[in-house]
């Protein structure tokens, strides 16, 4: 759940990459890690073994200046994705925001993604959640593979859900489409967030996190023309 | 392929066999319904028993001895079910909900923080060049701020976006920047000698655009703009200089002095004045056109003044001549001693002027001092054939010329801003101290100094001249005082990104602008054009013609205002062209379009006003 510091003027948002084993997560953070090079950034906190698996999870806290008056700082964690993991995954989803789920594109890969898609959902559950509450975006990863799989079947599989999510091909370990993906889930948070602030809220009330700011109406006077209807 | 996924012994024969004889090429039927339920669990998986009776004949061995396979569960290579399945098949379901448009319409949070990073690099980058540029002594006449405007004034391009999902129009426009203009065309003021300030001994020449001079004759270059978007932008800003080549003698004659050859008649009036080049204590100057401002007689030529009241109402071109002698012969060979002539022309009653322009209180109103244009060449003391323009007040000797200015004026009138470059002591008023403006500028208290130079830290430097008014605890008092000219009644308070509420920082293009603007209640679509007809940026709404539009809007306030004039005197910015469905909101500044389609026949007044003031804003940015 987001957390929302009016005195300090900072909204704190979790998104987490959920996904199979060696689906690539990890790899989104490094290279988000990468790319946003001068951008307010924490350090990536990883604790992946030399075999890149996950053992608890991958942290880096992310800044924006998105919402006028307001420092968004976008926590993004990684799972685990190794099925013996899974009382870690729910830990890691615990107040969760936003959701990244990353699809690995080979055709072997696919059973463990569906069933780490199911695994996701019943995840949710345990916390009192569902992905018709938490904003997701899907990531094909691995798109340069030879003989990937087709981005319909993906779609037909992952995406054919009542409401139709964000999906995104990716090739993250060069950095294709990861932005993209970030950035689509942080307009999804940031849009919800910026309808229904029923967030976690310390400090000043007022909340007032409308993304668009409107012109007020101390707007100085233009001699202008007259308007002709 | 698929009878590497059944036992081996349920073959007929082996599978090399199958392989080598073209055999295992042979493609078998699955029923459809048994496969696509499986497709979204990622694997499809088939008992042995339905495998059976899809195989042709001598693949598989008798079902009597393979029995105890029957019930086992074969994995079919999903690759190869997936590419023989039909594309219609795997269509998603027709009742699914789309991804929420505003979401989509979004700007992108961290894709925009390193572009507004990238772009803060490219300022400073920037910042380090103007230093260098303003070390350089040539540098001076060149307006730079156009340049670094337009360098600046590109974005970084936005990483490529690979979503699937149908995105905006990609693509960022800017505006054009006027070519710099060239250093050489600039009028060079002859060398100031014993006859300095004294206009009668310099013929009037055409005024250069911009105000002042510096002490040695250059013109300092204005204030050099480095962002993209001005954050202060005026309304109709003057337009910049076509050229600094001197411009054509324009005879303005006012009052009631005959019109003499000069092109342009200003009037000396003793007025400290602070214009973008800041005059040093001793040599305040100021100007402004005949008639405007009374002329005010400075106190140590009290003599000069009488005689000027005495012969000022109806003097002719022998008055002037008189005066000016007069002046002259008050001057004396020496330019260190103080020396006023007030302008015979009007001698209106005003505040008496201030000899000594130290004095620290800045509301007090000053005496104005006209200055003349630039002269090209130093010309006999007096002839007959001279301008009546006046002597300035020089009540000092003129101190160690200042460094060469680097604050300066957007382009403004000619008329009122030539100046005699010898009177004009000028800094950087980007890069002075508090102390120097204390010391250096006629009235300028310590507070006022430290505030100044706390707002120019803050915003890092100034842009322009108006943005003095932003400095905590000036009042409109004191900056006509210490600049010498009115406040800008037209001045946008707000910047481009206060207005459409981009962060202070960002760097943003007119794609921003006019999503921004897209993204307000019912609007349906934005576009931004130019006179030409061609559109810049922007989208519309599905059955709207974009470039008919743009090629419309022109011409539309071409043929309203011609009667639209005639009615009430003035021409119109703004035309509304409501319709059942989507109403035209089309507003004007200069060759600027904005077109802004809404559901709304009426906008909120509100609304109206931003696009304006945004309109006004890219015309000054353009510029």
């Amino acid at each position: 759940m987001a957390f929302i510091n009016y005195s300090s003027r900072e909204i704190q948002l979790k998104i987490v990459y959920y996904g199979a084993a060696l689906c690539g997560k990890t790899t989104n953070l490094v290279t988000l890690h990468k790319q946003i090079t001068h951008a307010q950034k924490g350090e990536l906190v990883s604790l992946a073994t030399d075999a890149d698996r996950t053992l608890f999870f991958d942290f880096l806290s992310l800044n924006t200046k998105t919402l006028p008056g307001f420092t968004t700082r976008f926590q993004l964690y990684t799972v685990p994705g190794q099925a013996i993991y899974n009382t870690t995954r729910q830990l890691v989803l615990k107040g969760v925001d936003g959701i990244v789920f990353v699809v690995d594109s080979h055709w072997e890969k696919m059973a463990d993604n569906v069933e780490s898609f199911a695994n996701l959902q019943e995840n949710l559950i345990e916390n009192h959640l569902s992905l018709v509450q938490i904003p997701y975006v899907l990531q094909y990863n691995k798109r340069d593979i030879p003989n990937a799989a087709p981005v319909n079947y993906l779609e037909f599989t992952f995406n054919n859900r009542a409401n139709r999510a964000l999906a995104f091909e990716s090739v993250a370990s060069t950095g294709s489409g990861v932005l993209e993906t970030l950035n689509a889930a942080a307009r999804l948070l940031l849009a919800k967030y910026s309808k229904t602030p029923n967030a976690n809220v310390t400090g000043m009330s007022q909340p007032n996190l409308s993304v668009a700011v409107p012109p007020t109406e101390e707007s100085p006077q233009v001699p202008a023309g007259n308007a002709v209807a | 392929m698929i009878l590497r996924c059944l036992p081996p012994e349920v073959l007929a024969e082996e599978l090399s066999k199958f392989e080598a004889t073209g055999a295992a090429a042979v493609e078998v039927g699955l029923p459809m319904n048994m496969i696509l339920g499986q497709l979204p669990s990622g694997k499809v998986e088939m008992a042995f028993q339905d495998l059976i009776p899809h195989f042709p004949a001598g693949y598989l061995q008798p079902t009597e001895s393979i029995a105890g396979y029957l019930p086992n569960l074969i994995s079919l290579p999903l690759m190869d079910v997936v590419m023989r399945i039909p594309p219609d098949l795997l269509a998603l379901r027709p009742d699914q909900k789309d991804v929420d448009a505003s979401v989509i319409n979004m700007a992108d949070p961290f894709t925009e923080e390193i572009l507004r990073e990238q772009a803060e690099a490219a300022h400073r980058q920037s910042q380090t060049n103007i230093i260098d540029e303003s070390q350089a002594p040539q540098e001076e006449f060149v307006p730079r701020d156009q340049a670094e405007t337009a360098k600046s004034a590109v974005p970084p391009p936005r990483p490529p976006t690979e979503s699937p999902i149908p995105s905006r129009a990609s693509g960022t426009t800017t505006l054009p920047a006027p070519p710099m203009p060239s250093a050489a065309k600039l009028p060079t003021p002859p060398p100031m000698g014993g006859l300095r300030g004294s206009p009668v001994a310099q013929p009037p020449v055409p005024a250069p655009a911009f105000r002042s001079l510096s002490p040695s004759g250059h013109i300092p270059a204005p204030i050099r703009s480095t962002t993209a978007l001005p954050t202060r932008p005026q309304m109709d800003a003057p337009p910049p200089p076509e050229s600094l080549a001197p411009v054509p003698p324009v005879p303005r004659h006012t009052g009631a002095i005959p019109a003499p050859p000069p092109p342009r008649h200003t009037t000396s009036l003793p007025v400290p004045r602070w214009t973008g080049s800041i005059p040093a204590p001793s040599q305040a100057t100021s100007q402004s056109t005949v008639g405007a401002v009374a002329p005010q007689a400075p106190a140590p030529a009290e003599k000069i003044a009488a005689a000027a009241a005495a012969g000022a109402p109806d003097s002719g071109a022998d008055n002037l001549q008189r005066l000016a002698a007069l002046a002259m012969s008050q001057l004396g060979d020496s330019t260190e001693s103080p020396a006023e002539v007030p302008p015979k022309s009007e001698p209106v009653a005003s505040p008496a002027p201030e000899p000594k322009i130290t004095a620290p209180k800045i509301e007090e109103p000053a005496p104005a001092i006209a200055s003349t244009p630039a002269p090209a060449s130093q010309p006999p003391p007096v002839a007959p054939s001279e301008p009546p323009v006046l002597p300035k007040v020089i009540s000092e000797p003129l101190p160690e010329p200042l460094p060469s200015i680097s604050v300066a004026h957007p382009p403004a009138e000619p008329k009122a801003h030539a100046e005699a470059p010898s009177d004009s002591v000028a800094f950087n008023l980007n890069k002075c101290t508090a102390e120097d403006l204390v010391h250096n500028i006629p009235g300028c208290s310590r507070e006022l100094a430290e505030s100044i130079v706390q707002y120019r830290n803050k915003i890092g430097s100034f842009k322009r001249l108006e943005d003095l008014l932003d400095v905590a605890g000036i009042t409109k008092a004191a900056y006509t005082h210490l600049t010498g000219e009115a406040p800008p009644n037209n001045r946008i308070p707000l910047s481009l990104n206060e207005l459409l509420g981009f962060p202070a920082d960002q760097h943003i293009s007119l794609k921003d602008v006019t999503d921004r603007i897209a993204c307000w209640p019912d609007v349906t679509g934005c576009v931004l054009s130019q006179s030409s007809g061609l559109s810049l940026v922007g989208t519309v709404p599905e059955g709207v013609d974009k470039e008919a539009i743009v090629a419309f809007a022109p011409r539309m306030f071409e043929a309203i205002n011609k009667s639209f004039s005639e009615v009430s005197g003035q021409e119109t910015d703004a035309l509304v062209i409501p319709t059942s469905g989507t109403s035209f909101h089309l507003f004007r500044n200069r060759d600027l379009y904005l077109i802004i389609m809404s559901r709304l026949p009426q906008m909120p007044e509100r609304h109206v006003k931003v696009a304006r003031f945004v309109l006004a804003a890219l015309s000054i940015r353009r510029d």
